[in-house]
């Protein structure tokens, strides 16, 4: 079993539509930034490897700076949603449950 | 390349894409924030075995850091899970685009040659100097200045709600 670029760019392809998955699967717009860095590690995937199995391409590391910079620009997208968006929520309120005791459910409300 | 190293990409492989599915996926939490970690490990693995020291590094960091910031994220309602036909058609087109680059990588005539990695090394970190803050220094000033601007936001609207949060106890 011999590795080409033709299977590197078929795990590239599946990261990259897993990546799409993930932002068109979820409800929640902020849940579906988790997408950006998979689809982006596919990206960078498929240039790493036309870089290494293109022997006619004139600078070798440019598939690796390719790479490093759509993973950087994934990072700073999922940094913005989460500044952008992640306050708005707050932090995360335990839920009582709905069958609990009604002294569990007064612990989970707000104390004024 | 020899088949130990075949075999080893396409392990790091399987890994990889159980993770991504799993940050498709799992709800949020401490399931989802695994599955970045398989990612992570995978991508970087993979990007070891094709000589791309670098690029596995950052790659093991962005994702690392990308688990950390949205596996963890409270839901907005009480399932953040698609289940109505926008997400079922989403997932068919997320299918259909597979099998196009697929069909593409497969029947592209691509140019099979190899370059031995020993040339410019493992880790490469001149190479990518040279390249980074030389030849596409502009890209690298954009990449960073987004990467500012968001830790900048992030850090004023964070103490903006940390202080809000004070006031209301």
């Amino acid at each position: 079993m011999n590795l080409t670029l033709v299977g590197i760019l078929f795990v590239a392809a599946a990261l990259v539509a897993t990546g799409l998955l993930a932002a068109a699967w979820r409800r929640d717009a902020l849940a579906a930034l988790a997408g950006a860095p998979l689809a982006a590690a596919g990206a960078g995937l498929a240039s790493v490897g036309a870089a290494r199995f293109g022997s006619t391409i004139r600078e070798p590391a440019a598939g690796q700076e390719a790479a490093v910079l759509v993973m950087l620009v994934a990072l700073g997208i999922g940094l913005l949603g989460v500044a952008v968006a992640g306050p708005l929520r707050g932090p995360s309120v335990e839920r009582p449950a709905a069958g609990a005791p009604p002294q569990a459910r007064a612990r989970g409300r707000r104390r004024r | 390349m020899d088949a130990l190293t075949s075999v080893l990409f396409y392990a790091l492989a399987a890994v990889a894409l159980s993770g991504a599915l799993g940050v498709a996926l799992l709800p949020a939490g401490s399931l989802r924030a695994l599955a970045f970690v398989l990612v992570a490990v995978g991508a970087a693995g993979m990007y070891a075995v094709l000589a791309a020291g670098f690029a596995a590094v950052v790659a093991l960091v962005v994702l690392l850091a990308s688990g950390l910031l949205l596996a963890p994220l409270p839901a907005a309602g009480p399932s953040t899970a698609s289940s109505g036909r926008a997400g079922q058609l989403g997932a068919v087109a997320c299918a259909a685009l597979f099998a196009v680059l697929a069909y593409a990588a497969y029947r592209g005539g691509l140019f099979h040659g190899t370059y031995a990695a020993g040339d410019f090394g493992l880790f490469n970190a001149a190479a990518m100097g040279r390249l980074l803050f030389g030849r596409d220094a502009l890209a690298t000033e954009a990449a960073g200045a987004l990467l500012l601007l968001a830790l900048v936001t992030g850090g004023a609207r964070w103490a903006g709600w940390a202080v809000t949060a004070r006031r209301r106890r």
